[in-house]
């Protein structure tokens, strides 16, 4: 049952999930997800997120922590901090931060 | 022995005939089917049936009670309160359950008998005040 | 393609949710919900709205909401559903099963002004009261004329066929005065007793219906002043008989 936060829709507040969260929309607040953690190309993140991990095609400003892996798509931007156990940055990733993979 | 009008789900009822117009209280044992028209309190203590045509303006009260004709005042019953899709009820509506068929005209409140769940009670903006009676 | 979003079960969301597309929520949110597009919610939903309405096109609940719905289109509470609010729509519909406390107003005339909740709906009472009483006034008196059903025996038939003719009234078929009149078959199973004298609903009310009626007594006001000896000129005040409310 996981849950899809389609493009149409917009989010204030405080996110949180026991299961696996995929973002198409925009989300502002705080994301906190226990699962995998999608931000499709298109979304728009203005959040400190935690997630098991995180994969990011869309935009986030603010700062990230997973407890296994972050990868930055291509096309995807980011801003913030990143800490995680596994970080990987593609070609094409726009990413300002600073990255912590002493977890 | 008198023939039933129409299809009734109330059995060996009291029935108040079509053309019929009452003005005052009206109370008993017993099912009670309202074809005409009451100006007045009804109060029965089995199943109470307002149909298609027949009109009460007062209060109700009855074991259950069906509406598909108008009325106007409360309603307060034991059982279930049903209002069917074409009638036209302005009033306060209490009962174990009370069910409205779309297509109905209502106005007024619906008062089931229920808690809402998981610390849920008590939010929102609007009279919630007046649960505590 | 991302048209249709799903809150899932073991989501929370403390905030606001607005915007396009449907939604599925099957989860938790504490706030408001305010989009344009179709709101189902399921048996595992769970929402407060602590500020303004849940609001969408069509809104299909089967789960537990506190607060005040809007449908643009329609409403409805399926089997399951539990609703504490008050709920404006076009179209409402309440399956049976689906519980609801709060204030319901179909049609497209009275969906503005749900969040009003109280004063609009003493209002619409109050109105209705009125317009009782003028239908009243134009109604003919008519008695029911106990012989002719004494005859029948134990029927339990309360007012015989062929009786009720429109014309009854002015057969003068019985005295204008049926207050004492019983007009039940020997079982009493059914009892008319009509004060002719107290048309106006308020009169029955000493012995009223038990619930609460919802209707506000301070329309009549007129109660004698030694009932309330501390009112002071001028303060209107609660018809203590009144006191089921």
């Amino acid at each position: 049952m996981a849950t899809v936060i389609g493009q149409g829709i917009i989010i204030e507040g405080e996110v949180t999930s026991d299961e696996a969260v995929v973002v198409a929309g925009t989300v502002r607040g705080k994301l906190t997800v226990d699962g995998p953690l999608t931000i499709e190309a298109g979304a728009v993140v203005e959040a400190d997120v935690g997630a098991t991990s995180l994969s990011l095609g869309g935009s986030i400003t603010g700062n990230v922590t997973a407890t296994d892996r972050v990868d930055l798509l291509a096309g995807s931007r980011l801003v913030g901090d990143v800490k995680a156990g596994r970080v990987t940055i593609a070609d094409g990733a726009v990413f300002k931060g600073s990255v912590d993979m002493d977890v | 022995m008198p023939a039933k009008r129409g299809t009734s789900s109330i059995s060996d009822a009291n029935v108040l005939g079509k053309s019929l117009r009452v003005r005052g209280r009206l109370s008993g044992e017993g099912d009670l089917r309202i074809e005409g028209e009451i100006e007045g309190e009804v109060r029965v203590s089995g199943a109470l049936e307002l149909c298609d045509g027949g009109s009460v303006s007062g209060n109700v009260a009855a074991r259950s009670v069906m509406i598909e004709g108008s009325l106007t005042g409360d309603v307060a019953a034991e059982g279930a309160v049903l209002i069917r899709a074409g009638a036209r009820v302005t009033g306060n509506m209490n009962g174990a359950e009370v069910s409205l068929e779309e297509g109905a005209a209502f106005t007024g409140r619906i008062e089931a008998d229920f808690e809402l769940p998981d610390g849920l009670a008590g939010g929102g903006a609007g009279p919630r005040g007046r649960r505590a009676r | 393609m991302s048209d249709v979003s799903r809150l899932g079960r073991g989501l929370v969301i403390r905030g606001s949710i607005r915007g396009e597309g449907d939604i599925e929520i099957d989860g938790r949110v504490e706030g408001v919900v305010d989009v344009d597009g179709d709101l189902t919610l399921t048996e595992s939903a769970r929402v407060r709205i602590d500020d303004g309405e849940l609001s969408g096109r069509r809104v299909s609940i089967r789960g537990a909401v506190a607060g005040n719905i809007r449908g643009a289109t329609a409403i409805v509470l399926e089997d399951g559903a539990r609703v504490v609010g008050d709920l404006a729509a076009p179209s409402i519909g309440i399956r049976p099963g689906g519980l609801l406390r709060g204030h319901v107003a179909t049609g497209d005339a009275e969906s503005g002004v749900p969040t009003r909740g109280r004063a609009d709906r003493s209002a619409k009472v109050a109105a209705a009261r009125p317009a009782a009483k003028a239908a009243a006034k134009a109604l003919p008196y008519v008695a029911v004329p106990p012989p002719r059903l004494a005859s029948q025996g134990a029927s339990p038939r309360l007012v015989s066929q062929g009786v009720a003719s429109p014309r009854l009234a002015s057969q003068g078929v019985a005295s204008p005065r049926l207050a004492s009149q019983e007009v039940a078959s020997p079982r009493a199973s059914a009892k008319v007793s009509g004060r002719v004298a107290s048309t106006q609903r308020n009169a029955p009310e000493e012995d009223a219906v038990p619930t609460p009626r919802a209707k506000p007594a301070r329309g009549r006001a007129e109660a004698p002043a030694p009932v309330m000896p501390s009112l002071k000129k001028g303060q209107k005040g609660q018809l203590k008989r009144k006191a089921g409310h």
